[in-house]
């Protein structure tokens, strides 16, 4: 049973679309403070950047409270150390009610109580198993995945199911199976989760914060990524062992049936989420197909085994953006800029702050070297000029 | 009850006019559905992803193609990129100034990026500057701050703050404390500086917007050098400096409700007076102890300031 009534769901979600629509400039403030005053909960918001902050301190006492029990207690066996952990875990989980009770919503202080509870009862459970190092891990991760689910069905919190969703996909890797095996097993929870939220057909309007829309997402993303093996070492230097299973001998080898089902996969995933998705206009799942599709098109020349070319960035680049300006001029040619209710126009004004922000956080991925660390004329060039906001104009950038 | 269940009833009561009613509930219904943000996002992706290309182009194969060879399509992409967004721009205003179309800001951000591959190569193979061609990187920040300004685009606001920040010597990229105490004071001053500017250009009246851009770059660098100075044994020129920093971004935060400068100043305060304290010689017990009243103190007093404030923002 959830802590909030679906009312009280229903009237915060709407308080914040009317918030957004007399930002838009779609509400005049008179109507806006008129509605806002009928959607009153006695539920306590805060501001995001606030809602971080209490986040942080919350966990922060609530590790070091457990480190400092641990110091005090200085337990040996494992059982000991169980005791300390779900016990601890009990306590936040009663915390984070008591911090509903007195009607917190999405305060950072509840949710962070709510998490560190259930990493430390799968601390505790992992301890219980700590006999066989194997079922250690495989106790541990199933009971992190329970946890979320309680904590979504409880709270409400989302990203508390997709984290589920996520470390339930990681208990393949655990066991002693091929990587084929691994990665399929792995594949399929993420494809069962997708298959029953979609079957569960509850994306409507209707229910406020069920957050299935983000879950779906997820799956979606995580089957992709466990049915990409070239990701990894595509996008990170990351060595071939990295992602298999500890008990395996050698470094194993990818049998050719599943590289070629893992290539079509790589094509179809994108096709049909970005299908789905245009079709019931989910901007996540959009959203995700397209990040899924760019994976694909950065990846796929190691499917094939082609070398890889330096310019091959410059055409990925001039690829994505005529592919934007192609869209745009296909939707503004059509009857009042529009196609099928697609446009390319802002029409809410949080998109705007959006951009705003990703504007600023340009600036923190400087590519050039500062002034500092060159102490004579450099002689190599050497790239970095585009990696994103910075003028790259140093002799070494 | 859903969303558009309310809407109906709002219009039946007259909270909301019929044309409202239409044009919200057609979002609702996602009768019509705005990709804009995509398509800012493959945009922006694309000229990362070209520029990128570019450069890495350029390092591997200068020797083999020649100078001519690189410097002249480059001068032709970056000569094109000015010429579309002159030949576009709407007339110069102080106010905020919607781009003519989707692709405009990018086009200019390319040509700015690709302005700065084209003169660290210059500089590499010419060594016009020698030792001074760190100036390079001050003529580029002025000539990104020039077109921000007059194209007003936050984009390219953002690349000549971090190329202004490099000229200083300090990299943006990552706050790396340790790191920043060698060039802490060109920190500090670029901070000061740069704060001073986007007040400055506020109170002009020219590109008002533009403020909050100023302010997130600088505060971090400047809380960030100053906590690298709270770090060091002779701290005690910095300690009250940094104190008065984080609470003055605090109180600026909470007076113009910039909750992102409140979370600065109670973060930065929080790490500036637990470096003090536990830089002294303690035992586990006690430093968690610290952890454990220390966050207790900060989250009752978010508590009572948050209960102030409502929620705003």
């Amino acid at each position: 049973m959830r802590v909030y009534s679906t009312l009280e769901e229903e009237n915060i979600r709407d308080r914040n679309l009317v918030r957004e629509w007399s930002a838009s400039g779609l509400l005049d403030s008179s109507q806006s403070a008129s509605i806002q005053a009928q959607l009153q909960t006695d539920l306590r918001q805060t501001n995001g950047f606030l809602r971080a902050v209490f986040w942080f301190f919350t966990s922060l006492i609530s590790i070091a409270g457990v480190a400092l029990s641990a110091v005090i207690l200085r337990p040996h066996e494992h059982t000991e150390w169980a005791v300390i952990f779900v016990t601890s875990s009990l306590a936040c989980w009663a915390l984070a009610e008591f911090a509903c009770r007195k009607r917190l919503y999405r305060y950072g202080i509840e949710e962070a109580l709510a998490v560190i509870s259930v990493v430390l009862v799968s601390l505790g459970v992992a301890q219980m198993f700590s006999g066989s190092a194997r079922w250690e891990d495989v106790a541990g991760l199933a009971m992190a995945a329970i946890g979320g689910i309680a904590i979504y069905y409880r709270f409400g919190f989302v990203y508390a199911a997709v984290a589920s969703m996520v470390v339930s996909a990681a208990i393949p890797f655990q066991l002693d199976m091929g990587i084929e095996e691994k990665r399929i097993a792995s594949a399929i929870v993420f494809t069962v989760i997708l298959v029953s939220v979609r079957q569960s057909g509850l994306q409507s309007d209707s229910s406020a914060g069920s957050g299935l829309a983000a879950t779906e997402a997820g799956a979606w993303l995580g089957t992709y990524l466990m049915l990409n093996i070239q990701l990894a070492t595509t996008l990170f230097v990351v060595p071939a062992w990295f992602f298999y299973s500890p008990y395996q001998s050698s470094t194993p080898q990818i049998a050719t049936w599943f590289f070629l089902f893992s290539w079509a996969m790589i094509w179809l995933l994108p096709a049909a989420g970005l299908w789905l998705g245009l079709a019931k206009k989910e901007r996540l799942l959009i959203d995700v197909s397209i990040a899924m599709t760019l994976l694909t098109l950065i990846t796929n020349k190691r499917y094939l085994g082609s070398a890889a070319h330096e310019w091959d960035l410059m055409i990925l680049g001039i690829v994505l953006m005529t592919a934007a300006i192609v869209i745009r001029r296909w939707l503004q040619s059509g009857p009042n800029g529009e196609r099928d209710g697609f446009t390319a126009l802002r029409l809410l004004r949080s998109d705007e702050r959006k951009l705003a922000a990703v504007s600023i956080a340009s600036s923190m991925m400087q590519p050039h070297a500062s002034s500092a660390k060159q102490t004579n004329t450099p002689h190599d060039f050497r790239e970095g000029g585009g990696s994103s906001g910075g003028g790259g104009a140093t002799g070494n950038f | 009850m859903t969303t558009l269940e309310r809407l109906e009833n709002w219009r039946r009561s007259g909270a909301i006019r019929e044309e409202q009613y239409k044009t919200i509930s057609a979002l609702v219904r996602k009768e019509r559905f705005s990709v804009f943000l995509e398509l800012n996002a493959l945009l922006y992706l694309g000229v990362l992803s070209f520029v990128a290309g570019a450069g890495w182009t350029v390092r591997t194969y200068f020797a083999h193609l020649g100078d001519a060879a690189i410097v002249i399509p480059l001068t032709i992409l970056i000569g094109a990129s000015f010429y579309y967004c002159f030949s576009r721009v709407k007339p110069y205003s102080n106010l905020q100034v919607e781009s003519p179309n989707l692709g405009f800001d990018y086009i200019l951000y390319l040509g700015c990026l690709l302005l700065g591959v084209e003169l660290g190569y210059l500089e590499t193979r010419l060594h016009l500057l020698n030792s001074q061609w760190d100036y390079y990187l001050l003529f580029s920040a002025l000539v990104f701050f020039a077109s921000a300004y007059r194209f007003d685009n936050r984009f390219v606001l953002s690349l000549a703050l971090s190329t202004l920040a490099a000229w200083f010597g300090i990299k943006t990229s990552r706050f790396e404390f340790f790191e920043l105490s060698a060039v802490r004071i060109s920190a500090i001053a670029y901070g000061v500086i740069v704060i001073i500017a986007g007040f400055f250009l506020q109170r002009a009246g020219i590109k008002k917007h533009f403020l909050e851009t100023y302010l997130h770059i600088a505060t971090n660098v400047l809380l960030a050098a100053l906590v690298s100075g709270v770090g060091e044994k002779a701290s005690g020129f910095y300690l009250p400096i940094a104190l008065a920093a984080a609470a003055i971004t605090f109180w600026g935060g909470l007076r113009y409700r910039r909750f992102a400068f409140v979370a600065y100043g109670i973060i930065y305060g929080y790490i500036i007076i637990s470096i003090q304290i536990l830089s002294a010689r303690m035992g586990d017990t006690l430093i968690l102890t610290y952890f454990v009243i220390s966050g207790a103190i900060v989250l009752l007093g978010m508590i009572l300031l948050a209960r102030r404030i409502g929620r705003t923002a």
